[in-house]
This record gives C-alpha cells, sequence and structure tokens, in this order.
C-alpha cells in the first residue's frame, strides 16, 4: 500500500504548496486538483479565463501556476507573459492538450517552468511538478 | 520507465508486463515478415533496416523489463544483422533459418512469460549458432567503426567547420545523447526545452533528428553535437529535465570516433533511421491505447440497450401521435427522438469500429506457414494476398486463423503439386496461393485459392463410401456440389495416407463449426488440375448482425443475414412432398422445406426438425396459402428451406445471448415495438435437422 | 440471537416458499414470455425486460410440482444468479417477511419432492410453514446448461 502513496511535498516551513489553477473546464480542473492534492498542495484559487488568472494571481499570489494553454478571452501563452511580468518569480507550469506544441514552445519562451500534456497522467504530472518546485526550493538556497 | 521498476506497485509491474507481452508479440510478427521479405529481396536494405529495427526494439524492451535472457539473444542477433549490413555476411537460407529459429525461441520466452512459467527456454543452441556464423566470417571486426564515421559525413561543411575553430579555440566538442522519457508526449516541446538548456551553456552545431522536424515525436532520442566550455557534469545537468529525458550519454565528440566511446554504433544508426523513415514501430503506444476487449464489450452492451430503448421510444411516440394527432409537444419529442437516434447511430458505428481490427493480424502468420510446409513438403510455392487491410471483428479474427490456416496447410499439402510434377502437366514449377480478402455489404468475404490439382470427386465418393457416410448408389447420384460437401465430413481425408499436416490439430470439419459457430458459411469450387476455392463468408461483427425477420406462426424469427443463400416466393404448385417431407427445387437439386411456427410447439429434441416436418407437411397445404416466402439457408455445402408465414425484412439486430439451453436460438433482440425476435443459429439448425434421431428419415433427405 | 431475516415469499402451487432479498432484483407482472425452441421444458422462454431480454423458469416445473397456471396473481421474481439475471415464474409473489431467525428449523430430509438441495431451512408464520429456498442453487447444478451442449457434441462427432 505504501507504494501507492506519493510523497508529499511542502515548503521548507512544511505549510502546503499554494496552487491556482487556470482552466476553462470545470472538470479539468477538479482533475488537476487531484493531483495538487495528492502531492500534499492546497488549491489556494481557480481561475478559467487567461485575464482572471491574472487578477487572481494579484490577488493570491500561488506559489505555482498550473495554466491550460487555450482559454477564452486571453490564451494561457498571454496570460503567462504578464503574469511573468508582474512576477519574475512565478512558476508556471502548462497544461496543453496534444497538438499545442507551437503554442507550449511560446509559454516556455515566455517564462513557464514547463507542460504536462492532456489527457494527464496522474504520475506523469506528479513527477513533473515535484521537479520543478524541487529546482525552485535548490535556486532559493543559492 | 528506464529500468527503474522497483518502485512500481504489483498491480503497475503487471500492467507493464501485459503491455511489454503485446508489443513483443507484435513486434516478433513483423519481424518474422520482415524476415520473409527479406529472404526473397537480400538486396533490400530498407528491409534489413527494419529487422535491425524489431531486434534492436525486442532487446530495449525485454532489457527495460529486466527479462534478460530476450535481450541478450537480441543483442546477439544484433551482431549478425550489423555484419549483413555491413556486407561481411550474405543472406542465405542458413541465415533465415537462423533468424527463424530467433523468432520462435523469442515468442517461447514470451509464452513462458505469460504463463509465468519457471522453465528456462535453451538458447544455447541459438547462440552457437551465431557465434559460429560470426567467428567464420569476423576476421576484420577493427573495421566496423567506418560506418561511425561515415555518419559524421553528414556534416556540412559549415558545421565541420564550427566544430574544428572550436577545438582551435580549446572549446569543448559533445556527443550527447538524449533518450525521451517514455512518457513523454509532445517531443519537439521536450526537446526545445533541452535546446534551450544547453543553449545558455554553448552552442549546438546539430540535432539528430531535426528537433524542428515532425519526425521528433517519433524519436525515442536525440543526439546532438554541442560546443561548450562547461564540462560534462553540467551539461549532464541540464539535459535532464523531469518527464522529458531519461538516460544521457555525453562523450567528447571527434571526426574520427575512438573505438570504444561508441562501441555500439547500431542503436544510433538505427535511430538515425527512424529519424527519416518517420515512422517506427516502437512508437504506436504513443497515439494508441490498449483497452480491455471486455470493456469495450460492456461498452458495446450498453450502446445496444440505448438502441432498443430508442427504437421502443419511436415505436411509442409513433402512437402518441396517432392518439392525439397534431401536437407541439409530440413534434418536440419526435425531433429529439430523431437527435438520439443519429447519436447513436454514431455512436454504435464507432464503437463498432473500435473493435474492428485487419484480417492482416491473422494473414501475418501465412507466410511463415507457408515457407516452413513448402520447405517440409519440397513444394515451391507462392503466396499472393490482396485486401489485407479488410477490417473485421477482433472476436473473429481471433477465432477464424486457425480454421484459416488449416486451409492454407490443406492446399499447400493436398492441392499444389510437386515442382516436377507441376511441370509435367505443363504449369509454373512455382504454385501459388491467392488470399483475397473483402467486403461485401455486411459481410466480409475471404478467399483461399490454389491453383493446384483440384480435389478428385471421384475419389471423395469413394472414400464416402468406405467410411460408411454414403450409401454406394447415392453416391452415384449425388451432384458434384455435394459430393465435394464430404471433405467437411470427419475422418475423410482425399490424401493417400495421411500426412503430418493433415494430422495435425484440427480438421476440415472443425473448420466448418468453426465457420459456423461465427455465423458465417464457407464454399468450395474446385476444377481438376485448375486448382481449388474456399470460399468463407462472414459477418462483420458478433454483437450487432443483419438479420432477415420474419414470422412464422405468431412469433418472429431470425437468421444472420450472412447464412441465407436465396429468399424466394415459392407457388404452392412448385412445392412437392417427397417421402412426406415438402421439398422443392432449387438451383438443380431438391431442399427439404421446414415451417418453423409447427416445429417449435414440439420438442425437436426427440422427434428431430425433419420428422416434424413430414408430420406437419400435409396439414400445412392449405388450399388458401398458394404463395409464400422461403428462406434457404446453406452450411458448408447442405441446404434447408424455411418456409415462412410473413416475411418482416432485412434489420440491424442487437444480439443478446440466451443463455438457457437452446442450441438453435442462441441469442435474441428485441425489435421497435418491443417484440422479441429469436436469432437462429444455422449451424445447429441445420445439425438439429439431420439428427440420427430423425430415425427413419436419412441424412440423405437433406440435400 | 433474535434476529430478523427479509425474505420474499411467494407460492406455487399450495406451497409457501421464501428466498432471502438480497437475491431478488425486483417482481414483476408476466409479460408475455417467448418460447424458445429447444431448451427444457421447465424453462418457460424469454421476456423482454426495459430492453434487456431475461430467461424465465417455470420454479413450478423446475420443482415438478406441476405446471404454473397464469393467473392475475403470477409474478416473475427477477433474480440475480451467478451474475445472470433469471426470472423465476411464480403463482403469486408476497411482500418482504420478516422470519425470526430462531423460528428457522433446518430442513427434514424431504420437502414436497424438491430437492434437498435448494433449502436452505424451514420457517414458520403463525401456523403456517415456509420453505426456505437458496436461490443460487436452483440453478447451480447447471443441468439445463449442459443438456444442448451434450447433444450437439454427440451429433458433431
Amino acid at each position: 500500500m505504501e507504494q501507492e502513496t506519493i510523497n508529499i511535498i511542502t515548503k521548507k516551513d512544511s505549510s502546503p504548496y499554494r496552487f491556482l489553477l487556470v482552466d476553462d473546464s470545470e472538470f479539468a480542473r477538479k482533475n488537476i486538483a487531484r493531483i495538487v492534492s495528492m502531492i500534499g498542495g492546497v488549491v489556494a484559487g481557480e481561475a478559467s479565463t487567461g485575464k482572471e488568472a491574472i487578477e487572481k494571481y494579484q490577488e493570491i499570489k500561488p506559489d505555482v501556476v498550473l495554466m491550460d494553454i487555450s482559454m477564452p478571452e486571453m490564451e494561457g501563452v498571454d496570460a503567462v507573459g504578464r503574469i511573468i511580468q508582474e512576477d519574475k518569480k512565478a512558476t508556471i507550469i502548462m497544461v496543453s492538450s496534444l497538438g499545442h506544441k507551437d503554442l507550449v514552445k511560446k509559454a516556455i519562451s515566455s517564462g513557464a517552468k514547463h507542460f504536462i500534456t492532456k489527457p494527464v497522467q496522474v504520475e506523469y504530472a506528479v513527477k513533473i511538478v515535484r521537479s520543478v518546485l524541487e529546482e525552485n526550493e535548490e535556486k532559493n538556497k543559492q | 520507465m528506464g529500468s527503474d521498476l522497483t518502485n512500481l506497485t504489483d498491480k503497475e509491474l503487471e500492467i507493464l508486463k501485459v503491455s511489454f507481452l503485446v508489443q513483443a508479440s507484435e513486434v516478433l510478427e513483423l519481424l518474422s515478415e520482415e524476415i520473409l521479405k527479406f529472404e526473397k529481396s537480400p538486396d533490400d536494405l530498407d528491409s534489413l533496416k527494419n529487422i535491425q529495427r524489431y531486434v534492436h526494439t525486442l532487446k530495449g524492451d525485454s532489457a527495460s523489463m529486466g527479462f534478460n535472457t530476450l535481450s541478450d539473444i537480441s543483442h546477439r542477433l544484433e551482431d549478425i544483422l550489423h555484419m549483413l549490413r555491413e556486407e561481411k555476411l550474405s543472406m542465405d537460407r542458413g541465415i533465415g533459418d537462423l533468424f527463424f529459429s530467433f523468432v520462435d525461441i523469442s515468442a517461447q520466452i514470451l509464452t513462458n512469460i505469460k504463463e509465468g512459467s519457471a522453465n528456462a527456454v535453451d538458447t544455447g543452441g541459438l547462440i552457437d549458432r551465431i557465434n559460429k556464423f560470426i567467428s567464420a566470417k569476423s576476421e576484420h571486426k577493427a573495421e566496423s567503426h567506418e560506418k561511425k564515421q561515415e555518419g559524421y559525413q553528414h556534416l556540412t561543411e559549415y558545421q565541420q567547420l564550427q566544430i574544428e575553430t572550436a577545438s582551435k579555440n580549446s572549446l569543448s566538442v559533445y556527443e550527447i545523447k538524449i533518450v525521451f522519457d517514455r512518457q513523454c508526449r509532445e517531443r519537439a516541446v521536450g526537446a526545445f526545452m533541452i535546446s534551450n538548456q544547453l543553449s545558455a551553456l554553448g552552442e549546438v552545431v546539430r540535432w539528430l533528428p531535426d528537433i524542428e522536424e515532425e519526425g521528433i515525436e517519433e524519436a525515442d532520442a536525440i543526439d546532438a553535437i554541442f560546443i561548450t566550455k562547461a564540462d560534462k557534469e553540467i551539461i549532464a545537468k541540464n539535459c535532464r529535465l523531469a518527464g522529458i529525458s531519461g538516460k544521457v550519454d555525453i562523450n567528447p565528440f571527434s571526426f574520427k570516433t575512438p573505438s570504444g566511446t561508441h562501441s555500439a554504433p547500431m542503436p544510433a544508426s538505427s535511430e538515425r533511421d527512424k529519424a527519416r523513415g518517420g515512422k517506427a514501430a516502437s512508437h504506436h503506444h504513443d497515439a494508441t491505447l490498449r483497452v480491455d476487449a471486455k470493456k469495450v464489450d460492456k461498452i458495446m452492451d450498453l450502446v445496444g440497450e440505448l438502441i432498443i430503448g430508442r427504437s421502443m421510444l419511436t415505436q411509442s411516440v409513433l402512437e402518441l401521435k396517432e392518439r392525439l394527432g397534431k401536437d407541439e409537444a409530440i413534434s418536440d419529442l419526435e425531433n429529439i427522438n430523431f437527435l438520439f437516434e443519429r447519436s447513436l447511430t454514431e455512436l454504435q458505428n464507432d464503437v463498432m469500429t473500435v473493435r474492428m481490427v485487419p484480417i492482416e493480424h491473422v494473414l501475418r502468420k501465412f507466410p511463415r506457414v507457408i515457407r516452413d510446409m513448402s520447405i517440409e513438403k519440397k513444394k515451391e510455392v507462392k503466396l499472393e494476398m490482396q485486401g489485407a487491410e479488410t477490417e473485421l471483428d477482433k472476436g473473429i479474427v481471433d477465432v477464424i486463423g486457425e480454421p484459416l490456416i488449416h486451409i492454407l496447410r490443406n492446399s499447400i499439402d493436398h492441392g499444389i503439386e510437386l515442382p516436377d510434377e507441376r511441370e509435367k502437366k505443363g504449369k509454373e514449377r512455382i504454385g501459388t496461393i491467392r488470399i483475397n480478402s473483402y467486403h461485401e455489404g455486411n459481410q466480409i468475404i475471404i478467399e483461399i485459392e490454389d491453383d493446384g490439382k483440384g480435389i478428385n470427386i471421384e475419389k471423395l465418393r469413394k472414400k464416402g463410401v468406405e467410411a460408411g457416410i454414403i450409401k454406394e448408389e447415392e453416391a452415384a447420384n449425388m451432384p458434384e456440389e455435394e459430393a465435394i460437401d464430404l471433405i467437411f465430413h470427419s475422418g475423410l481425408s482425399t490424401a493417400d495416407e495421411v500426412t503430418d499436416t493433415s494430422g495435425r490439430g484440427i480438421g476440415m470439419d472443425a473448420v466448418k463449426r468453426a465457420v459456423g459457430d461465427l455465423k458465417g458459411l464457407i464454399q468450395v469450387r474446385t476444377i481438376p488440375d485448375m486448382g481449388t476455392k474456399f470460399i468463407i463468408r462472414l459477418p462483420l461483427t458478433l454483437a450487432i448482425i443483419q438479420g432477415m425477420v420474419f414470422k412464422s406462426g405468431e412469433r418472429f424469427f431470425a437468421f444472420p443475414l450472412s447464412s441465407i443463400l436465396e429468399i424466394r416466393r415459392v407457388l404452392k404448385d412448385e412445392i412437392s412432398t417427397i417421402n412426406g417431407i415438402e421439398s422443392l427445387k432449387w438451383r438443380e437439386r431438391i431442399i427439404s422445406l421446414i415451417r418453423l411456427s409447427e416445429i417449435i410447439k414440439h420438442d425437436i429434441k426427440e422427434n428431430g426438425l425433419l420428422r416434424l416436418a413430414r408430420n406437419y407437411a400435409a396439414d400445412l397445404l392449405s388450399p388458401e396459402q398458394n404463395k409464400s416466402f422461403v428462406l434457404i439457408i446453406g452450411l458448408a455445402e447442405k441446404r434447408l428451406g424455411i418456409l415462412v408465414d410473413k416475411l418482416i425484412g432485412k434489420r440491424e439486430l442487437v444480439i443478446k445471448a440466451i443463455d438457457n439451453g437452446s442450441s438453435i436460438a442462441s441469442g435474441a433482440s428485441i425489435l421497435g415495438d418491443g417484440s422479441i425476435v429469436l436469432v437462429l443459429d444455422v449451424s445447429s439448425f441445420i445439425k438439429r435437422a439431420i439428427m440420427p434421431a430423425a430415425g427413419a428419415i436419412h441424412e440423405s433427405v437433406l440435400h | 440471537m433474535n434476529k430478523n431475516l427479509q425474505a420474499v415469499g411467494f407460492k406455487i402451487g399450495k406451497e409457501l416458499f421464501a428466498v432471502d432479498i438480497s437475491s431478488v432484483k425486483e417482481i414483476v407482472r408476466v409479460p408475455e414470455i417467448v418460447k424458445v425452441p429447444d431448451t427444457p421444458d421447465f424453462m418457460e422462454g424469454v421476456i423482454n425486460l426495459r430492453g434487456k431480454i431475461v430467461s424465465i423458469i417455470d420454479l413450478k416445473k423446475r420443482f415438478r410440482l406441476g405446471k404454473a397456471d397464469r393467473t392475475k396473481t403470477s409474478r416473475i421474481l427477477v433474480a440475480e444468479m451467478n451474475e445472470k439475471v433469471v426470472g423465476l415464474l411464480v403463482d403469486a409473489a408476497s411482500e418482504v417477511l420478516k422470519l425470526p431467525s430462531d423460528s428457522i428449523e433446518p430442513p427434514p430430509d424431504m420437502v414436497s419432492g424438491i430437492g434437498i438441495n435448494y433449502i436452505t431451512g424451514v420457517g414458520k408464520i403463525g401456523e403456517r410453514i415456509i420453505i426456505l429456498l437458496d436461490i443460487r442453487k436452483v440453478l447451480n447444478n447447471g443441468e439445463w446448461q449442459q443438456i444442448a451442449a451434450k447433444d450437439l457434441d454427440k451429433m458433431a462427432s
């Protein structure tokens, strides 16, 4: 049984990482919320458009943003640029459907840290989120 | 995934194992095919490359699963392949045999893994043989790195200049090989991220395959020539991205690669082949999903229920309309129902296509069977295949394989003559077996045709008499079409002696039974010295069939359309009573007629269909009913006519198994008005008709 | 030990029977039953139960107590047995009965010719005796499943 649980990852002060989930589909957000809880994080906020994401980011200052690539009003890619502009340390991970590779590349060039492809495979996603967080941790140490 | 299996739960491991087994057996099949191709045209470099790729895939996959025996022999075989590639060996039958032993032993290993058998497969013999080939030919091993060097000749002059300048400026030049994480999708983005990381440290001279190209998604590794000041450790760290890269290999680059660093040129070059060729067999799993067939069946069942529900809804709407006349709510309901119907039909088709696989899955084994058998029988046979891409239900594919192989064996064993004999007859020395598959309506037709000596019908008659299946005078009067049917009788073989081949596995009677079980039909055509043709008709799917629905008495029945040969209108005058049984002349033969309505009232177990038919025939020739429809049904060469009271027509029937012991009605379906239709099984129906319990009525009345 | 056994009671002829409530999915009036040819005589046929085809067993014939008369009170108990849904044709079906478990006794050696295997016990409601059946065992012997198969094998050879 132990093998099935995925280790929880927390900040240095052992408080949980706070996530902002951005996706226009509620179902997708729920799904991703599951992954967040699996690594012991909390969902600090949700947004369903790029514009909303920017506002929410200002408001709650999450540790990590999980951002869908294509959304109404403002595309995820543009939101990435705007968020990074405001907060250079923002940690954004793109969540994209297959076939959006050019957009994902653009998002990464704009400062997104990594990407996860939909349909999200839990273990894989956890692996990526964890590695991004660990890298952040390492950078903070330096 | 890699070799990091220790963190997996038993269940995950099991799932991995299953998917490995499925893939590995697929690769083995493809490999067999490719070996045959290569044997025929040893100059075909593409073929050799494919073989290399398959063996390499097998090696890699089995190694990562920890199945070392398999990865070891694959590795050894790669040596042989390498020598072929270098033209230090040339393809001949000896090597062909060696390849096939490899395939067989690998298959055995897979079986053992699957069954959890602890028995080790003896690979010693195979390895000895491989060693023999190698030691006989490998004098110039040192040259084997030439190939690698050739690879670098692809560098443009500018790139070569870049590298040379870098060396002069005391920058380091590395060759970096990054294997993708198996789970990484969007490899283009992954490669882009790695490339970004590397760009911060230096300059990539070239990527192989080109990371901007479409082919990158198929690649399982990328290879860079990289100029940098950074040291290996930092490079490695920057190449390692979670979820994107797996193993990273960094070696100093040199134009003339020193031995040791690149001691395994083969994987590298096969990677290149993949990038160039685009398709890589080992990456099917990126785009496809393996689903337990049971799950699909479950969905199919539910779709079936939905379809029944919807047709009941239609019926109710119609009734409402009749009762209430024009009404807005009703027309809304009609529209909604119409929408339902459209999406349901689409859903049904989609689910059905999920179950559809090309018949190629079965046919793949044929070339190998022909190769082995023609060697064994000292015959020369070539195979021509057409329509291998024709799709049919997986359930049918799983069952039809063995019967088809049996027919194929039969054709080689009994059909195709020895080369000398063929020459004497003025035929080509090489016999031809032609397999043609195609769709016709809702059926798939598979024809297996040889240009051999044909079936000796006179001999068949004689054998039939000797075996006590028919009487002598019957044999004499039996039309040819019917006499051929004797080959489907168990215990009859036209070969003068029972050979190894015909004695093995299933017989022609089992072939007939298997086809019948699938609600299909098998026919034989033969012309002396011209050849024999088996024609198999099968429904495309088992879950939903095209059925001919009719009424007999007050009940609905249906036969699968695929087993109905003809629907005829008959006049009373055309029906005559022979031996007390209503009979009809049809295409030069006399067939017995049966009325279901009478028969199902009685216990056919004790009486047999035909005796009942005789008992009731007299009463049924009522004067007012002077014409009627007859469905002619057939199994192999047997024919039977079904007199129906009312023909309802062709319907798509969602079959539900009814498991209550009836052999003749194995399934039922529900019509739009909620009525139940019993779907009759032709093969058992005909068996019932000729059952011995019918006593006085001999089989021969069933023409 | 005063637990109650919840059971569905039904009648076959004059006898009262009961089966554990967990094995009965629903009780329905008798719709049109389509006889399937070539089945054992106690297989009454099949019905259309909301789009599902369900085989019907005449329990009276199965227990060799005669043949069920189709009356207004006839019902079909839809039961799930060995992962299959089967309908049992009975002469009448009751509400849910609560049988105090201490009123249930082991079966006597012989009850009305019904195979002893199917009976789990005998209970009492007031003065009336009620026979408790193990519905799974009614079909478990699976004789009817084998009948056809055997016949066909014989013929095929």
